[in-house]
């Protein structure tokens, strides 16, 4: 298991599980990195800012302190 | 409870950008704006209809990811849902139905959302939006499979043209007849159970659509992404000014021939000079400028509904991170280039009371659009009116504006504690704008704008000919005053004149340019200076751009004062960003002029 921070670009995971105190965990499992699902770094940082994944079809935006709470493992 | 005879209260649920203001806007026939960014509707709108069955009352709640509150947009949804009776005595503690709107493209997502409500006990209604977009690339949505598997009546509409709605008289009836008593408490066990059904549930239902979204490979390129930004808000701005001038030309032009028309159909008395020097004149000062705000805000409309402010926000992020703020605050910036009050009001989607804080300080210092009539009179000065210039130079002081802007918000950034370091966003679908919404909600604000400076305009324009024809017009209580308040300009080089209409414009920025307008014509008839020569001998250079530095920072909206009391709940911060705004505005002009001086 890694933190999703470490994914490279067009790399595949999934979602293993999202840690941090509950409010913000349960914001992250709302914003669908859920647990099981597939997830896809779309694209690195513009001007070493957030990151875009891809998760249940949709684009999401976080920061690496975001992305470091969702851990997920590669295939 | 019997839905037929009692008013009944229906609120609108769901994630950000799934279409709610849309469906809330085609179910009650109001226009609200149907924006795409996430949190777009900060205060809930309502409606009242009244149809064959009853009274339905309407409730837009703000999109939200969870239904904890976090920010202050969060607790309007919490409130809506939870104690509705706190925000309408008249209304029941719970809706008696949520439409929960969902987007096709974002099923699986917005689902879990409608299964944490079901499971709490909500009689919900579900509305999938975008359907013509999902049919167009191919996708397909089970949707009698999906009311069966939801337990719920689905309903799925177009985006923007509401075919599929369900009527009123349909909705009312889906009310259930026993009263029931919810319980929000949501646990991340409940979340998850809900992703697990969620999943499953798409997993019957969805034929995914084949719809490539190439752009985003561009404008969120890691090095291209940055530039393309800049020379995106930079040609923004730049079209804005150019594109305005055929038509400001126009109004201009006509503007004239009318007020000419007037002055020869009305016998000349000391009455006709009031209308046609003193209001008429001042009136076409400000709208003249109209084209150039109309446009800021329909290009600012383009902007937010193609789904580009949500990727700029993602680019502007790291370097807003610096003052302590997150990509969240570039909305509510960026509006402040328009108008400050609208974009105090955004800054309640912002997640924690420090960010607040920061970005309240830096919205007065964006150039907004009262600004626009002023530094259009004076980069008319500075360059004869050359068109091109005019435009190359209002760019370049909005780029000075936003660097002012930075920098103070940097300065009060290091007078608070920045909390966490969390930023997310989703991004929504490319769209191609809804031109109908778009242009009428510039059309809104515009006329929104014009009978905010209508009434000061008029005052200030009867106070200015009173002073300037009593007792005489040799000696006027105008020049007494202007004379008075002369030292206090005098450091800046600016004449009496440009005086009183910097102290004027303290009631509004764009009386400025009516007040000078009208001054130069009273002033005629006193010292023989001639309009049409150009007001080159009243302004120098410096003086122009010590004009123009003073305007940038200073605080001269009293609307903006009052917004920012109410959202803070005291005088505290606005009565220090008026002392600071105005004493900083003061001493830069100053500086800028000596400095300019020496060149």
């Amino acid at each position: 298991m890694t933190p999703l921070s470490t994914l490279n670009t067009h790399q595949t995971a999934i979602i293993e599980t999202v840690i941090g105190e509950n409010n913000h965990a349960m914001r992250l499992l709302a914003l669908g990195f859920t647990p099981g699902s597939e997830v896809s770094l779309f694209k690195g940082s513009v001007l070493g800012g957030p990151r875009v994944f891809t998760v249940q079809g949709s684009r999401i935006a976080l920061r690496e302190y975001d992305a470091a709470l969702i851990h997920v493992s590669v295939n | 409870m019997c839905p037929s005879t009692n008013p009944v209260w229906i609120a609108c649920i769901g994630y950000p950008n799934a279409g709610k203001t849309s469906v809330f806007n085609s179910l009650t026939h109001s226009n609200f704006k149907a924006v795409n960014y996430p949190g777009s509707t900060v205060q809930y709108n309502t409606a009242t209809t009244s149809t064959a069955t009853g009274i339905t009352h309407w409730l837009d709640t703000p999109g939200v990811v969870t239904f904890s509150p976090g920010s202050d947009d969060e607790r309007v949804t919490h409130d809506v849902l939870t104690n509705l009776s706190s925000i309408d005595a008249a209304a029941p503690q719970h809706p008696d139905l949520i439409v929960y709107v969902a987007d096709a493209f974002q099923l699986e997502r917005h689902l879990m959302g409608l299964k944490l409500l079901q499971s709490q006990g909500y009689p919900v209604v579900l509305m999938i939006t975008r359907a013509d977009l999902m049919r167009k690339y191919g996708g397909h949505i089970a949707i009698e499979l999906l009311s069966e598997l939801a337990q719920c009546p689905v309903f799925y509409v177009s985006s923007h043209k509401g075919s599929g709605l369900p009527s009123i008289d349909t909705l009312r009836n889906l009310i259930p007849n026993t009263p029931y008593k919810p319980l929000l408490f949501e646990s991340e066990s409940g979340w998850k159970a809900s992703a697990r059904w969620a999943s499953m549930t798409v997993r019957k239902v969805l034929t995914p659509p084949v719809a490539k979204n190439e752009l985003d490979r561009w404008i969120l390129h890691p090095q291209l992404g940055g530039l393309l930004f800049v020379l995106i808000m930079g040609l923004f701005f730049f079209l804005i000014f150019l594109g305005a001038q055929p038509l400001m030309d126009g109004i201009d032009s006509g503007w004239l021939s009318l007020t000419e028309l007037i002055r020869h159909s009305v016998p000349q008395s000391r009455w006709s000079s009031l209308l046609v020097d003193g209001l008429f004149a001042n009136i076409g000062a400000v709208l003249i400028f109209t084209p150039q705000i109309l446009l800021l805000f329909i290009a600012t409309g383009i902007l937010e509904s193609t789904g580009y402010l949500a990727r700029a926000a993602i680019i502007v992020d790291r370097p807003l991170s610096w003052l302590g703020l997150s990509g969240k605050s570039f909305v509510p910036l960026l509006s402040g280039s328009a108008c400050a009050i609208p974009a105090i009001l955004a800054t309640r989607t912002l997640p924690n009371k420090t960010q607040r804080m920061i970005t309240l300080w830096m919205i007065p210092l964006m150039p907004c659009s009262a600004r626009i009539p002023v530094y259009g009179l004076l980069l008319a000065l500075l360059f004869h009116g050359h068109p091109l210039r005019s435009a190359v130079g209002m760019v370049v002081i909005y780029a000075i504006s936003i660097s002012i802007a930075i920098l103070i918000g940097k300065f009060i950034s290091t007078r608070y504690k920045v909390p966490n370091n969390s930023f997310y966003i989703e991004l929504p679908r490319w769209q191609i704008p809804y031109w109908p919404m778009i242009f009428k909600n510039g059309i809104t604000q515009t006329v929104e704008f014009l009978k905010k400076a209508g009434p000061a305009i008029l005052a200030i324009s009867l106070l200015l000919w009173g002073l300037s024809q009593y007792p005489n017009t040799q000696n006027s209580w105008l020049a007494h005053i202007g004379q008075w308040v002369g030292p206090l300009f005098a450091p800046m080089g600016w004449d009496w004149r440009v005086g009183v209409a910097v102290l004027a414009s303290f009631a509004a920025r764009e009386v400025f340019v009516a007040v000078l307008a009208s001054m130069l014509l009273i002033s005629q008839a006193q010292l023989g200076v001639h309009l049409s020569n150009g007001a080159a001998p009243l302004l120098s250079t410096p003086s122009i751009l010590g004009l123009i530095v003073f305007f940038m920072i200073s605080m001269q909206c009293g609307s903006t004062l009052a917004v920012i009391k109410k959202e803070t709940g005291s005088w505290k911060i606005p009565a220090a960003i008026t002392v600071a705004y105005v004493g900083l505005a003061y001493l830069a002009a100053v500086a800028v002029v000596h400095i300019a001086l020496l060149f």
